[in-house]
């Protein structure tokens, strides 16, 4: 019987040896692939201040009232950290509509129009793909969007950059629930490991021998 | 209402460390002007790097604080004794040097669990 509680335990014990060194390697793994995204972050965001200029892509030009748009919703029973971006609230000035929503009326098209000729004299007429191509870039990006803090006309690699940096904290807040996994594993592990020698000391005492 | 929001993501690094996280939007200034990052040069004492983590640490709005390596050795201890699941301290790689596992606290408590005992 006892023997039996023993290779239970040992069995157990296997168990969580294992289930540690895997997250251990799955740990190691997205860390380096944390390492990859942010190498790849620096070099554009080394790229982009050759072209904007040293000065401009600094702390100085943060905003002094910046909103976090990204948080992380952390879920202490299960110890698990999930990636997730809050989307701006609309804009209180209308900006052009993406191409996957519904076209806008004929008036809106007007005033949209006659605004636009206010401004130096206008483009020529574009094809409707590229019109459809351009309104959609614009509405990706929010007036909030941290990258306005740099400038307006921005290279495509801080855009790149932006991305790389989004992507990289997608991939912390998986890293930090695998920690968080292997935190308990480890917890597991050592009650498991301090139990099963307790045990085994406990079988390998000398009988007691009492004689009348 | 904090709860259903999330918690924010602190950064302890280099300027386009800083930058870059601030660009994917963890970035906030709060009500009483606290940031939640920190921008680490050459002139940053020890002191105060370890007040602002210490700082980051007690805010109860933050989940995750993000702090490269190379700074991270030199708030070691303080990394370290830091047990709590909230906020998780994640050491990222630094843009000068590459990722070491073996200076990574968490992966050093990890392999200090085995030893050629438990493998007999």
């Amino acid at each position: 019987m006892a023997n039996d509680n023993g290779e239970q335990q040992e069995h157990q014990l296997d168990e969580v040896c294992i289930a540690l060194l895997k997250l251990i390697a799955q740990i190691d793994a997205k860390k380096r692939s944390l390492e990859e995204c942010l190498r790849d972050g620096y070099y554009l965001l080394a790229q982009s201040r050759k072209s904007v200029g040293k000065e401009r892509l600094s702390s100085t030009y943060y905003s002094p009232q910046m909103k976090a748009s990204t948080m992380v919703k952390c879920n202490t029973k299960e110890g698990s950290f999930a990636h997730i971006c809050r989307p701006p609230p609309p804009p209180t000035t209308p900006v052009a509509t993406s191409s996957e929503q519904e076209p806008a009326t004929t008036e809106e098209q007007g005033v949209h129009r006659r605004k636009k000729q206010q401004n130096p004299p206008p483009a020529p007429a574009k094809k409707e793909d590229e019109k459809t191509t351009s309104m959609t870039t614009r509405s990706k990006l929010h007036p909030d969007d941290p990258i306005f803090w740099f400038g307006i006309l921005l290279p495509q690699s801080l855009h790149k950059a932006k991305e790389c940096f989004s992507q990289a904290t997608s991939i912390s807040c998986e890293i930090c629930s695998l920690e968080r996994m292997l935190e308990r594993k480890r917890a597991l592990y050592n009650s498991l490991s301090s139990s099963s020698s307790s045990s085994s000391a406990a079988a390998a005492a000398p009988a007691v021998v009492t004689t009348s | 209402m904090s709860a259903s929001r999330g918690k924010l993501l602190a950064v302890i690094g280099d300027e386009d460390t800083c930058t870059g996280f601030l660009l994917g939007g963890i970035g906030e200034i709060n009500k009483s002007r606290q940031p939640n990052f920190l921008v680490v040069d050459k002139d940053t004492a020890t002191a105060d790097i370890e007040e602002q983590l210490n700082q980051f640490i007690s805010r109860k709005d933050i989940g995750i604080i993000l702090i490269s390596q190379s700074i991270a050795d030199v708030v070691r201890h303080i990394i370290d004794s830091h047990k709590e699941p909230i906020p998780s301290i994640l050491e990222i790689p630094s843009k000068d040097a590459p990722y070491d596992p073996s200076k990574d606290s968490v992966l050093r408590r990890a392999k200090g669990m085995f030893s050629a005992e438990d493998f007999r």
